[in-house]
């Protein structure tokens, strides 16, 4: 064996044992293996290597990495809108369901109506469904759609804020969902056309902010509900004359039979939306769309003109290659069905609703469109359905309609950043003060603590919040964050500030600073370069937990209501909300999602700390 | 002229219980080349003395008087930044215990490279050759490795050896030993001892010796002075004092029959000087070392004798100096 061995190996290694002997006994020269000097451990890589043998500390750093990751990434792809504010959207749940058509109605589709969260859908059997965040009050829930809906003989159905209405090929109007806001109350000429089927022809269903609107064939307009902020009423010399009509947030317009489009409402010309473009009032408009804000006409010609407050991109209408054959509003964009069955969609894209996909933009075999607020809805001709825009928030939303995924993700980097930044100026602070009194010591020494003691004795909540109060005032947002990162640096140096100290007066004893000093160096030197290092492995372990409890810290601040200010999110003031039991037991999204993430994030910091602590003093696990 | 001159040198220490005279009238010289070597128990003064130099002392410490002259200059009377120069470029100091004098964060590297970009001003890579110079004048063995060490992963004598390249990086001209070879086992010791005396040889540093160990001593110093509570008691060339003198202090006679000899006969037992070193605060009236002599008469209770230049070369703190007539009366 011993012979293949050493056929096996390269010459060029070893020498034969014989020719090794010869220079060991008769050269006197040893064989020093310069190619593999012994392998050299820096303090830092065994640190290193008892940390990673820790599994919490391990499990500690991933999740805090990930956290980090998320935070300063996320907001270049979340990103952050101060002003937003979604009337229609507050407290919506955690979901991903509004635009998800239940199983028994694909293919099947006979009617959809798309509301603000939700939808609601009728099977060619007549059957009618829901989806979609329905619940509008721990009573009201769209989901449950009454009997007599689910058995009458469905003409129409149509969707709004909070109620839904549907009507039966006998003329017979319902109304479910949310019914204290008048949304039920018929008007009397309403009733009488009912009772007497007398110009109660209906062709056109509407609903909208908790209003409704009816048209009769022969043009005569029927409008209910909530007249509180609608300009509900109609002119009486436009009724028996309307050909159709669109909900605005809080007006509506018309269509008249002539071909011309005219501003209905009782507010008349005081109303932005009653200056129509001129084209069209030449008698040639054939269909109206409204969003929020704007109306859109389109004429004979395939010409779309809008009007209105076009704030949100909606009349960036794209270039189209077809005639429209149908124009439907959302909140804040259109949709359009094209002659070659194309959709096109424009307008605000928040919520990904004015980005039809390529599937219904090219597919050329769209058969009817239907537009909700954020959502629409494509029939294709084969009986499927394709789908685009808001579809639910992972985290639901908060009292403004905002997102709480983007205001974690953005809250976390504010309040990681004040954090960051606290630590680093109060370490910076305690290590000179520190440094200072535990080198040199006597009347130093003296002077620096009872600075500390003074700073320490301070009540740090009670003072924060008066001076951040007294000076915060006087400043914008930006310039507070920065205040409250100083405010926490000066008062939270103390602890730093004795820990140096007590390590200085151990090291400055140790016989390497004597030796130092002996090689001339100078004291500043000594102090920040000679004794600072021997010290740091204790500060690193201390900056770490401080950077959870300055976090923990501004949280508590800004809860209060005195630290960053809204709408400017941190995951302290994300949970300001939940002060109150209706928040914490209906609406739990609201402070779940933020307390759980900050939770595990001052976890990880603390147990990266502990796991820091132990593996530079193995000692402190021999308990 | 000598090289470094102390000259009636006085440093006391405030404790609260009083002032601490650690060295009381201590004078000696270092002749260029030469070295001193300073024999004492613990506590005698030896590295107060050494420290006072430097004006390396504790913050209550304090040079009560006396002059320090150095090629010349006073050095007490120097401000702190004209004393910075001195330190590590003049006169450089070995410590005690090479485990706990390196910086234990800092490499080899850094540390060695410290003194030469301080009082030279090179960069750090030119700073990092001389380190590698360093290293092989004291005979480190592969430099390139253990330049990128850090202190605990080298031995105690290599330690030394670092601490020894650091000391003697800008080539000062005394070097100060603070008990250099105490804290070594014997034969890394012999090992030093051999390498301080052939870096003196190569470069002609001075050097004190600071140490216990009468052998040691023996070996490297040229002139001895022997130190008792805070004081000098006797001054002389190394040959006198091992050799058969006339003249001697009883400290210095005390010490000797202490430590074993080789022609001493193996059933006599090795005499101990009897009693203890005196409290500071409570220092004997007369002569300090009074109370533990044997031939202490009531004169040597009441008078304090001065160190006498006893023949050329000799001083000894005694009113009996002569160590054949002490004998005799004794």
């Amino acid at each position: 064996m011993s012979k293949k061995m050493k056929n096996n190996t390269p010459k060029k290694k070893k020498r034969s044992t014989l020719a090794r002997w010869f220079r060991q006994t008769v050269l006197r020269k040893h064989d020093i293996d310069y190619d593999n000097p012994e392998v050299i451990e820096t303090p830092l890589k065994i640190v290193a290597q008892n940390f990673f043998a820790k599994k919490t500390a391990v499990f500690g750093v991933v999740v805090f990495l990930l956290i980090l990751l998320v935070v300063l990434i996320g907001p270049y792809f979340f990103k952050l809108n101060l002003g937003e504010h979604e009337q229609t959207l507050i407290h919506v749940p955690p979901s991903n369901n509004m635009m998800k058509i239940p199983k028994e109605m694909h293919g099947r589709i006979s009617d959809i109506a798309p509301g603000t969260t939700f939808g609601i859908g009728v099977d060619v059997d007549g059957k009618v469904y829901s989806w979609g965040h329905t619940r509008v009050t721990e009573r009201i829930d769209l989901k449950d759609i009454p009997d007599e809906v689910q058995e009458a003989d469905l003409k129409m159905i149509a969707a709004g804020m909070d109620h839904a209405v549907a009507l039966d090929t006998n003329g017979k109007l319902m109304v479910w969902g949310n019914t204290r806001r008048s949304q039920a109350r018929f008007t009397p000429d309403m009733e009488k056309a009912q009772k007497s089927g007398k110009n109660w022809n209906i062709v056109q269903l509407e609903a909208g902010m908790q209003v409704s609107a009816a048209l009769d064939e022969g043009g005569y307009l029927y409008l209910w509900g909530n007249r509180s902020n609608f300009d509900l009423g109609i002119k009486r010399e436009y009724q028996g004359n309307i050909a159709k009509i669109a909900f605005m947030a809080n007006e509506y317009i018309s269509l008249l039979k002539d071909g011309n489009v005219a501003y209905t409402g009782i507010k008349g010309k005081g109303s932005p939306f009653s200056k129509i473009p001129d084209e069209l009032l030449q008698g040639k408009t054939v269909d109206i769309a409204a969003t929020d804000r704007t109306c859109a006409g389109l004429t004979e010609d395939g010409k779309v003109y809008f009007w209105g407050r076009l704030e949100k991109g909606e009349n960036e209408m794209p270039e189209i290659d077809s005639k429209i054959v149908k124009i439907e509003g959302g909140r804040f964009h259109y949709s359009a069905l094209l002659e070659n069955g194309n959709v096109v969609s424009w307008g605000n894209n928040d919520y990904n609703q004015a980005k039809a996909p390529a599937q219904v933009t090219t597919g050329g075999n769209v058969k009817e469109l239907y537009v909700g607020n954020f959502q629409n809805y494509a029939i294709l001709e084969n009986g499927e359905h394709v789908t685009w825009g808001l579809s639910g928030f992972p985290l639901g939303t908060d009292n403004f309609g905002r997102d709480m995924l983007v205001r974690i993700i953005n809250g976390g980097r504010v309040t990681m950043l004040v954090g960051a930044i606290a630590v680093v100026i109060a370490t910076i602070i305690g290590v000179i003060l520190g440094g200072l009194a535990g080198y040199f010591g006597g009347t130093v020494d003296i002077v620096i603590m009872r600075i500390s003691e003074v700073v320490g004795g301070l009540p740090f909540i009670p003072f924060a919040m008066i001076l951040s109060a007294v000076i915060g005032s006087r400043l914008d947002p930006t310039q507070r964050m920065y205040l409250i990162m100083i405010v926490l640096g000066i008062l939270s140096w103390v602890g730093t500030c004795r820990l140096v100290r007590a390590q200085f007066f151990a090291q400055r004893e140790m016989e390497y600073v004597t030796a130092a000093k002996a090689m001339g160096i100078r004291e500043g030197a000594i102090i920040f370069r000679h004794i600072l290092p021997n010290v740091f492995s204790l500060l690193l372990v201390s900056m770490t937990l401080d950077f959870a409890t300055s976090m923990l810290t501004e949280s508590t601040l800004s809860y209060l209501g005195f630290g960053i200010p809204l709408p400017t999110p941190t995951w302290g003031n994300l949970l300001t909300g939940a002060n109150n039991s209706i928040i914490i037991q209906q609406y739990w999204w609201r402070w779940v999602f933020p307390a759980v993430i900050f939770g595990m994030c001052t976890i990880c910091i603390n147990l990266i700390g502990d796991g820091l602590r132990d593996a530079m003093d193995p000692k402190s696990t021999e308990r | 002229m000598s090289l470094l001159e102390v000259r009636d040198l006085n440093t006391f220490f405030r404790t609260k219980h009083g002032i601490v005279k650690a060295v009381n009238g201590v004078s000696y010289t270092v002749e260029a080349g030469k070295t001193l070597g300073i024999v004492g128990e613990s506590g005698s003064g030896k590295t107060v003395s050494a420290m006072s130099i430097l004006q390396l002392l504790d913050t209550n410490g304090f040079i009560e008087s006396g002059s320090i002259k150095f090629d010349g200059r006073e050095l007490t009377t120097l401000t702190r930044r004209e004393m910075y120069e001195i330190r590590g470029n003049d006169i450089s100091v070995i410590f005690q215990e090479p485990m706990t004098s390196l910086n234990p964060v800092f490499t080899v590297e850094r540390q060695v490279s410290e003194p030469f970009m301080v009082h030279q001003g090179l960069s750090k890579r030119e700073a990092a050759l001389r380190v590698l110079d360093m290293l092989r004048d004291v005979r480190i063995p592969n430099p390139e490795v253990v330049t990128k060490q850090y202190p605990h992963q080298l031995s105690g004598g290599m330690r030394q050896r670092v601490m020894i390249a650091m000391a003697l990086a800008c080539r000062p001209r005394i070097l100060i030993a603070d008990e250099p070879s105490t804290a070594l086992d014997v034969t890394i010791q012999a090992q030093i001892l051999k390498l301080m005396n052939d870096l003196q040889e190569e470069k002609g540093t001075s050097i004190m010796f600071i140490t216990h160990d009468l052998g040691v001593v023996c070996q490297m110093a040229d002139d001895v002075a022997v130190m008792y509570c805070g004081q000098v008691v006797e001054m002389a060339p190394a040959r006198t004092i091992f050799g058969k003198p006339q003249f001697s202090h009883p400290y210095t006679e005390g010490l000797l029959f202490s430590i074993p000899r080789l022609d001493t006969p193996s059933d006599v037992r090795l005499e101990a000087i009897p009693g203890a070193v005196p409290h500071p605060l409570k220092l004997p009236d007369g002569c300090k070392f009074a109370p533990r002599c044997k031939y202490a008469t009531e004169r040597c209770k009441v008078e304090e004798p001065e160190l006498v230049e006893v023949q050329p070369g000799q001083g000894v703190r005694c009113f009996y100096p002569d160590l054949k007539e002490r004998r005799k009366d004794g």
